[in-house]
């Protein structure tokens, strides 16, 4: 097993892994940060017409707020599965060459 | 540096290290159950829309006591199974400082439109420690489900503007749960 190899080898699996998954978050973040505003102009705009009250207004924007903590803890768990996929592709490329050197599947 | 590194991650496969995860492992039950109170929630919010101006659609109806009664009872026992997930706490705040120039727009716009209203709500912020990152968004679901049923006491019945904007209040923290739920599936 040559290191250097096996390293490039890693960093070309893992760089191809988080590229895609970034994507991914960055969709998902998009998505849900335009929802939100159109959640914000609508509380409003009922407010305004007068279909929801100033309490039912706070209730609402208070929710809302709590949203954009419910999309942090959501793209914490996407980052944080994002990395797991990283480093178990540079742990398949490890396995797969272990595997190879041998002749048969150690790990 | 990536020398070390490389071997780091031999001796971590060599050990039996051959995956590994990180935030809470993927719970098939809450999935199924978020799934089914996005549907009776759907199909509550329609039937009091074909309802209007009768007592069925009233907060104090039947169909309006079981909904609630159901799905109140169905947000709780998701909180409990995705607590017991894991006790580590959503480390959300590091995400927060990287996510900053992405979120600014939208709590800003949160303030504005609060501030032409002349309406502030307060910051409970606070509530969610401890919570794993599964139960922070089952829990913002909590809270707008809560807000649903706030609306329909206050009013009696729901409008059509206030049917929509609860409904689609419940689909975006439905959607934020399932998401955080399905991370690691």
């Amino acid at each position: 097993m040559n290191p250097n190899q096996l390293a490039s080898q890693m960093i070309s699996e893992a760089s191809q892994v988080a590229i895609n998954s970034w994507n991914a978050i960055k969709s998902t973040a998009v998505t849900e940060f335009r929802g939100l505003s159109q959640r914000i102009v609508m509380i409003a705009r009922l407010y305004a017409q007068g279909e929801i009250s100033k309490a039912g207004a706070r209730r609402h924007f208070k929710a809302a707020r709590y949203h954009v903590i419910a999309i942090l803890a959501m793209l914490t768990a996407l980052v944080e599965a994002a990395a797991a996929k990283i480093v178990n592709a540079a742990l398949k490329v490890i396995a797969d060459a272990v595997n190879a050197a041998i002749g048969f599947k150690l790990v | 540096m990536l020398r070390s590194l490389t071997v780091f991650l031999v001796v971590a496969t060599l050990s039996g290290c051959l995956t590994v995860q990180f935030g809470e492992p993927y719970d098939k039950v809450i999935d199924d159950e978020l799934n089914s109170f996005q549907k009776s929630t759907a199909e509550f919010l329609k039937s009091m829309q074909q309802n209007s101006g009768n007592a069925k659609s009233s907060y104090g109806s039947d169909e309006s006591k079981k909904y609630y009664a159901s799905s109140s009872a169905s947000l709780s026992n998701m909180m409990l199974r995705a607590s017991l997930l894991s006790d580590r706490e959503c480390p959300s705040q590091r995400v927060a400082k990287i996510a900053t120039p992405a979120l600014t727009p939208s709590v800003e716009r949160l303030d504005r439109a609060e501030a032409g209203l002349g309406i502030s709500s307060s910051n409970n912020e606070g509530t969610f420690a401890g919570m794993n990152c599964s139960t922070v968004a089952i829990w913002s679901l909590q809270e707008t489900h809560k807000n649903l049923e706030a609306d329909h006491r206050e009013y009696g019945r729901l409008s059509a503007g206030v049917a929509q904007l609860n409904g689609l209040s419940i689909d975006q923290s439905v959607r934020v749960a399932l998401t955080t739920v399905r991370a690691n599936k």
